[in-house]
């Protein structure tokens, strides 16, 4: 009886561990891909890679993730532009926090 | 009599202090001391010839690429061009000193009217505008061609590069210096992480070449290119090899981080132009 059960509560779990994925729509613990959230995200996307510029610290597609997910946006592909634009904001973000950490940490890479 | 040890204390203190900050001549010591104690058996002379100091079978191959230069075109058409008068009669020999022959090894220079660094590729331009020509594409043919010619008449010069005692020289090379130390790009790499922590080490199926040396012999004819590229063509081949967008030859940033570098290899000759895989 316990042999039969373990595997069919693992099941259940795994598909309540999954949904966002099976489903399509959205991607893992953000808002549904709709065009007005597309549109927010992808004004935060480009804000941040500004503050990337601005830092000196712009990595190297960011800007071209934000280009491909405006154009998914033009055809409506929502999924797609909201993963674009969530993964340019996120390099925006990570470039500037690099920025900010090696403002203070070159120096012990210096030769001495 | 504490007060005595207080200040002497002090003294000490500060000393250490500004050492460990560096100046651009102790940082220049410690880097070429660094390299000459990792690769014990590599002449000093040597460094200048890059990867080619480190691997003996690319030096190999090397030395028969040199029987028969790939660049050789490059530096014969800088040659003529060098030689031509603008339309006003003057000629570049007029914008340099020593007619602008055997002056590679000055450059990049602090210009201290303008407060900034000053390339030789950007000399070459500047001369052109002062002469009512109009300017050349930075990766143009005939820029790098007059770059060429220039490095080899300057062959055998001592690298020279001077940081003047003016606050604005100080700042450049320590933005310079900041920007080859910097990790930077989705790879998280600082020019210093692979050209002095694994300098000699292999990258793929290539060995890193030292920092030491490097400016040495830009521009170089690149193989792989199947053309001549200036110093900050490679800057910027690196910064995008590293995941970053990377600046625009001839920018503040990539002419500050030449001065440091150039500065690093200060006592070493010019053997430009060179030929790369």
């Amino acid at each position: 009886m316990r042999s039969r059960v373990f595997p069919v509560l693992l099941g259940i779990l795994m598909l309540c561990a999954t949904p966002h994925r099976l489903s399509g729509t959205e991607t893992a613990g953000t808002a549904p891909a709709d065009a007005e959230t597309v549109a927010k995200e992808i004004a935060m996307a480009e804000a941040s890679r500004q503050r990337a510029a601005e830092a000196g610290a712009e990595w190297v597609d960011t800007g071209s993730l934000i280009q491909q997910a405006m154009q998914a946006a033009e055809v409506e592909d929502w999924q797609l532009a909201l993963e674009l634009a969530l993964r340019a904001k996120q390099q925006g973000e990570l470039a500037v926090e690099q920025a900010a950490r090696e403002s203070v940490t070159w120096r012990e890479r210096v030769v001495q | 009599m504490p007060k005595i040890r207080q200040l002497l204390f002090f003294c000490l203190c500060m000393v250490l202090s500004v050492s460990a900050l560096g100046g651009p001549e102790e940082d220049r010591i410690a880097f070429q001391a660094y390299f000459q104690e990792r690769f014990p058996d590599v002449p000093f002379a040597d460094y200048i010839n890059g990867i080619y100091a480190l691997d003996e079978n690319a030096r190999q191959q090397w030395m028969e690429i040199e029987e028969f230069p790939p660049y050789e075109f490059a530096v014969e058409e800088g040659e003529t061009l060098f030689g031509q008068p603008f339309e006003n009669g003057n000629t570049y020999g007029d914008c340099f000193d020593n007619q602008g022959i055997g002056v590679r090894q000055n450059y990049p220079r602090f210009d201290p009217e303008r407060g900034e660094v000053v390339t030789l590729e950007m000399a070459i331009n500047e001369c052109r505008q002062r002469n009512d020509e109009p300017v050349y594409s930075y990766d143009s043919e005939e820029l790098l061609s007059l770059s060429a010619y220039m490095a080899w008449t300057s062959r055998g010069n001592m690298i020279s590069i001077v940081v003047p005692d003016d606050p604005r020289a100080l700042a450049a090379y320590e933005s310079g210096k900041q920007f080859y130390y910097s990790k930077r790009g989705q790879l998280n790499f600082a020019c210093s992480d692979c050209h002095v922590t694994s300098a000699g080490l292999y990258v793929r199926a290539d060995h890193l070449s030292p920092a030491l040396g490097h400016p040495s012999h830009f521009p170089v004819y690149r193989s792989k290119l199947g053309k001549m590229i200036s110093l900050h063509e490679r800057f910027y081949g690196c910064i995008r090899d590293v995941r970053a967008k990377p600046f625009a030859e001839q920018s503040i940033e990539y002419r500050d981080l030449e001065y440091f570098l150039t500065y690093m290899s200060n006592g070493l000759v010019v053997n430009g132009p060179g030929a790369r895989k």
